[in-house]
C-alpha cells in the first residue's frame, strides 16, 4: 500500500496498576490512507483517545506502548516507527507534520497567551517561516480562513474572550497551521453544542481538502462519523470490532456493538419517549474476559463467544469484524 | 486572567488596596528618611538621653540621646530591604527547582525535593543561628539564612502548581505541536504559575520580617552601628517597664509591617484563585 500515510500495526499500550501492567489497548490495527478521514468509535474508556495519543507520544506518564508499531510514511519511501522514535525527533515531527485537535476547547488554549502567538507558535518552533512578521501575517490568514470574524482583533485575544465554538476554530488552525500530512481530532465536537458540531465538522473536512490532509477523528458519535468520515474502526474495549468503509458500516452493521451504537442514535418523530440503548456495562478494567469482550452485553450470544475470543474475519470486500456470529 | 483584569479586581478590592497603601506610605518614609527628620540615626545627643516622647522627638531618645523615630525610619529601610530581596531570591530559587522538579520528574524530582525535605525538617531559626554564627552576624549573612530557610517551602509549593499545570490540556496540546523544553516551561508553565508566585512572594515577606527582628533581638542578626527594628526592641528591652516607648515603637513598626504584608497576600490569593473569587 503506497498510499497509506500512517499505518498503525498490533499497538498495544499498558497502564500500570498497582504494579501490575494492564493492557487498554489490546493489538489494533489501523490504516489512514493519504487524503481520506478515518473515524475511530467507541464509548468512553475503550481506549480511542489513547491509540490517538501514541501516535504523538502524549500518554499519560503511566501508560506504555508494550507492543505493536506506529508507521509513518511521511515522505514517499520511507518509513518511521514513531513509537520507537526519539522524544527529540517526535517533537519535530509533530506539529510540522501532525496536528492535533482536543476536546475540550475551554481548557486547551494557554490562558496566560494571546490567540495569536498561540496559533503562530508551531510555526516559529519548527522554523518554517522566515520571521515573526511572516508568522503573523500567516496566522491572521488562517484565522480567517477558519472562519474567525475580525482576525486581526482576534489575534490579540486571549482565549477567555472567545467562546467555545471560537476557540475550537482556534485550536483548529493552531493544528494546521504548519501544513500537517495528518490531522487528529479527538472528539472534536462533544463539548460543543449540536449546531456549532455541524460546522465545526464542515470546517475540519474543508481543511482536509484545502491542505490535502487526512484525518484520525475520534468520536463515540455515529452522526460525526456519517458526516465527515471515509473509513470507521468500530472500537470495544481496546479491541477494533469492526472495520469498513462508511458507507458499508450504515448499510449492513455486522458486529451486535455497532447495530447497538447505530440504534442509540435517537431520531426525531420515532417514539421519543424511549431511547434505545446498549444494556449493560463496560466490564472493569484489567478484568480478565476469556471469550468475545462483548459477550456480556450481547445480543445474539452463542456458547463459542464466553470461551473463545473471535478472529478478526473478512465478510466482505474490505468489511472486517471480529465476532462469532456475524 | 489576563493583567489587565488582575489589576482591575486588586484596585476595587479594599482589603488590597488598605494594606498595600499602608505598605507604599512605609517604603516612601523608609526610602526618604533623610528629609523626613533632622536627626542622623547614629548621632548620640549625651545631654538628651532617655527623654519622653514630646515635640522634636516624638518617640522620645535612646539610652545614648538618639532620636527613636529617626532610627526607626532607618530600621525600616533594613527590614524592607530584608522584606524584599531574600525573599525574592528565595521565591525564585525556589520557582526555579519547583518547576525543574515537575517537569523533568524523575531522579531530578527525587534529589529537589529530598533536598527541600531536609531543608524544611531543620527548624529554620535555628538553621539561621547556625548561619549568622558561621559567618557572623551581617546583612549578607542574614541574607543567606533567610534564603536557605524559605526556598523550601516555595520549591514545594511550586512543584505541586506546576504539576497542576502540566496536566492541563493546552500543555498537551503545546506539546503535540512539537513545543519542548525550555518553550514549555517559560511559555506555558511559568505565565501561568505568576498568581502563585505573587502570593508566595507576599506571605513569606513577613516571615523574613520576623525572623530578621527575631534574630537581630537576640543579637545575632544586624549588628551595631546599623539599626535595624529587631536589634532597637531588643536593646531597649532593659528599659520596657520604665520607658516603654523605646520597645514598643519599633515592635508596633514591625508588626504593622508584617500584618500589612500577611492582609495583602492572603487579600491577593483571593483576588487571583478563581475558586475563591467571589463573583
Amino acid at each position: 500500500m503506497s498510499n497509506t500515510l500512517l499505518e498503525i500495526k498490533n499497538l498495544t499500550v499498558s497502564v500500570e496498576k498497582a504494579g501490575r501492567l494492564t493492557a487498554i489497548v489490546k493489538g489494533v490495527d489501523i490504516k489512514v490512507p493519504q487524503g481520506k478521514i478515518v473515524g475511530l468509535v467507541g464509548e468512553s474508556g475503550c481506549g480511542k483517545s489513547m491509540t490517538a495519543k501514541t501516535i504523538n507520544g502524549i500518554l499519560p506518564t503511566a501508560a506504555k506502548i508494550t507492543d505493536g508499531a506506529v508507521l509513518w510514511h511521511g515522505n514517499p519511501n520511507t518509513e518511521t516507527d514513531l513509537a520507537r522514535l526519539s522524544e527529540q525527533k517526535l517533537r519535530k515531527l509533530c506539529g510540522s507534520q501532525i496536528g492535533m485537535v482536543f476536546q475540550e476547547p475551554m481548557t486547551s488554549l494557554n490562558p496566560m497567551m494571546r490567540i495569536g502567538s498561540q496559533v503562530s507558535e508551531a510555526l516559529l518552533i519548527h522554523k518554517l517561516v522566515q520571521n515573526k512578521k511572516e508568522a503573523r501575517a500567516k496566522t491572521i490568514r488562517l484565522l480567517d480562513e477558519v472562519g474567525i470574524p475580525e482576525p486581526e482583533l482576534r489575534y490579540r485575544s486571549f482565549p477567555h474572550e472567545l467562546s467555545g465554538g471560537m476557540r475550537q476554530r482556534v485550536m483548529i488552525a493552531m493544528a494546521v497551521i504548519c501544513e500537517p500530512k495528518l490531522l487528529i481530532a479527538d472528539e472534536p465536537t462533544t463539548a460543543l453544542d449540536v449546531t456549532i458540531e455541524a460546522q465545526i465538522l464542515k470546517l475540519i473536512k474543508k481543511m482536509c481538502d484545502a491542505y490535502s490532509m487526512s484525518a484520525i477523528v475520534i468520536t463515540h458519535n455515529m452522526g460525526v462519523v456519517a458526516q465527515i468520515c471515509d473509513y470507521v474502526y468500530v472500537m470495544y474495549m481496546g479491541r477494533i470490532m469492526e472495520r469498513t468503509t462508511v458507507k458499508r458500516l450504515f448499510e449492513r452493521p455486522l458486529h451486535p456493538y455497532t447495530r447497538g451504537l447505530l440504534a442509540s442514535i435517537p431520531r426525531i418523530g420515532k417514539n421519543p419517549e424511549y431511547l434505545q440503548t446498549i444494556p449493560g456495562n463496560i466490564p472493569e478494567i484489567g478484568k480478565e474476559i476469556v471469550g468475545c469482550e462483548f459477550c456480556l452485553r450481547c445480543s445474539d450470544d452463542e456458547r463459542a463467544c464466553f470461551f473463545e475470543k473471535p478472529m478478526e474475519r473478512e465478510i466482505e470486500e474490505g468489511h472486517f469484524v471480529r465476532c462469532h456470529t456475524a | 486572567m489576563g493583567m489587565n483584569d488582575f489589576w482591575k479586581l486588586c484596585i476595587k478590592n479594599k482589603s488590597v488596596t488598605v494594606p498595600a497603601i499602608i505598605i507604599v506610605s512605609i517604603m516612601l518614609l523608609a526610602v526618604f528618611a533623610p528629609m523626613i527628620t533632622q536627626y542622623d540615626e547614629t548621632r548620640q545627643d549625651l545631654l538628651m538621653r532617655l527623654v519622653p516622647p514630646q515635640s522634636g522627638h516624638i518617640f522620645g531618645t535612646d539610652e545614648l540621646g538618639r532620636d527613636v523615630f529617626t532610627r526607626i525610619l532607618y530600621g525600616t529601610r533594613i527590614s524592607l530591604s530584608i522584606a524584599l530581596f531574600p525573599t525574592a531570591i528565595a521565591v525564585a530559587v525556589g520557582t526555579a527547582l519547583g518547576i525543574l522538579s515537575a517537569y523533568f520528574g524523575k531522579w531530578a524530582d527525587f534529589a529537589i525535593m529530598r533536598l527541600a525535605d531536609i531543608m524544611l525538617s531543620i527548624p529554620g531559626m535555628l538553621l539561621a543561628m547556625v548561619v549568622l554564627y558561621t559567618f557572623g552576624g551581617s546583612l549578607s549573612s542574614v541574607y543567606i539564612a533567610l534564603v536557605l530557610m524559605e526556598w523550601g517551602s516555595v520549591a514545594r509549593v511550586t512543584r505541586a502548581a506546576a504539576e497542576g499545570i502540566l496536566e492541563n490540556d493546552y500543555v498537551l496540546a503545546a506539546r503535540a505541536m512539537g513545543v519542548r523544553g525550555y518553550a514549555i516551561i517559560f511559555r506555558h508553565i511559568l505565565p501561568n504559575l505568576i498568581p502563585s508566585i505573587i502570593v508566595l512572594f507576599t506571605v513569606n515577606i513577613p516571615s523574613s520580617i520576623l525572623a530578621e527582628s527575631a534574630l537581630s533581638f537576640l543579637g545575632i542578626g544586624i549588628q551595631p552601628p546599623k539599626v535595624s527594628l529587631g536589634l532597637m526592641a531588643g536593646t531597649s528591652k532593659q528599659f520596657l517597664f520604665q520607658m516603654p516607648w523605646l520597645s514598643l515603637a519599633p515592635a508596633g513598626m514591625i508588626m504593622l509591617l508584617s500584618l500589612s504584608f500577611n492582609f495583602l497576600g492572603d487579600a491577593l490569593r483571593d483576588v487571583l484563585d478563581p475558586k475563591r473569587r467571589a463573583v
